[in-house]
């Protein structure tokens, strides 16, 4: 667990090394009650677009207890 | 050819009807695997069968006819080639008829004969629309085991069974999504619920809330739905169940 590590390049390992998908991730984050919809949680991910820092962090969360199970 | 046709028709129904009678894609590539041995063992010898699936690089045996068959299709995966492995990664069909007259893969050829093998044939489903491949792969103790018409055979019966696996595959992702879709509900039912009580007693904003319970989950090193329902329960809100009718 580290938190130096961006959310968005963590999130794109995830989706290219494991058979995490977008929509399991982004339901992750949308449980943890996370803001940003689909399309937009998808463009933040890809670097087209941005989230709320608060979105972002609670992105980490979800990756990081996704590490953890 | 009229037997061609007699003997596509009883594929079909019997992966059908092993689609029906399995609950998860693992019972029904098993009994795929074991019922592929049985039609294409003879009274010459049987045959032992695994079934290889290729994931994002990595390549492992998901089912098995019996031991045997998982013990040279992992050889294979140690070794990073063999077969079964270039039949999946290319999706080609790969047959060696006799183990003792072939030199393609030298060490794994070694193994494989200390383990009793003389002839093997690997088989790729045909998965166009899935980013996972499959192999079926065949092991006989008898050089020559698999002549014109077994391979014949083991080609068509894989074709049929690839519709099944499909299928299968298909059912499970949905069924994924769908567990996904209820834990995520049940997560965002009781962080929400804790959010509520921390805007009612502290007059401040969702946003403000949400970073509230987010501290309280680094601070305490505990993940935030388990510091939500520990709000809520002291709320008086007891356990909570999200509701899906």
């Amino acid at each position: 667990m580290t938190n130096v590590q961006d959310p968005q390049v963590m999130a794109r390992d995830l989706l290219r090394t494991t058979e995490m998908t977008l929509m399991g991730l982004w339901l992750r984050f949308w449980g943890y009650g996370g803001q940003a919809g689909y399309m937009e949680f998808d463009a933040y991910i890809h670097g087209v677009g941005s989230m709320s820092p608060g979105d972002i962090d609670l992105l980490r969360r979800a990756i990081e207890d996704l590490a953890d199970e | 050819m009229e037997q061609q046709i007699n003997d596509q028709h009883p594929v079909l129904a019997d992966v059908q009807d092993l689609l029906l009678e399995t609950p998860d894609v693992e019972d029904f590539l098993t009994e795929l695997a074991r019922h592929s041995a049985g039609r294409l063992s003879d009274s010459s010898g049987p045959v032992f069968c695994g079934i290889t699936l290729l994931r994002h690089r990595r390549a492992a045996t998901v089912a098995y006819s019996d031991h045997h068959a998982l013990l040279l299709d992992e050889l294979q995966y140690q070794f990073k080639e063999g077969p079964c492995l270039t039949c999946c990664k290319e999706q080609v069909l790969v047959h060696i008829p006799d183990l003792e007259r072939d030199n393609t893969w030298p060490e794994y050829n070694q193994v494989a004969r200390q383990q009793g093998v003389r002839s093997i044939l690997a088989v790729p489903f045909a998965m166009p629309e899935s980013t996972a491949r499959a192999g079926l792969n065949l092991y006989c103790e008898r050089p020559r085991g698999f002549d014109q018409l077994a391979v014949q055979r083991a080609t068509e019966y894989v074709e049929q069974a690839s519709k099944g696996l499909r299928l299968a595959v298909l059912i499970a992702q949905h069924s994924q999504t769908a567990a996904d879709l209820r834990a995520a509900m049940e997560s965002r039912t009781i962080i929400d619920m804790a959010v509520g009580i921390i805007i009612a007693q502290n007059r401040c904003s969702q946003a403000d809330a949400l970073e509230l319970i987010k501290r309280a989950s680094s601070n305490r090193n505990v993940k935030l739905r388990d510091v939500a329902a520990s709000i809520v329960e002291s709320a008086g809100g007891g356990s909570v169940s999200t509701h899906f009718t």
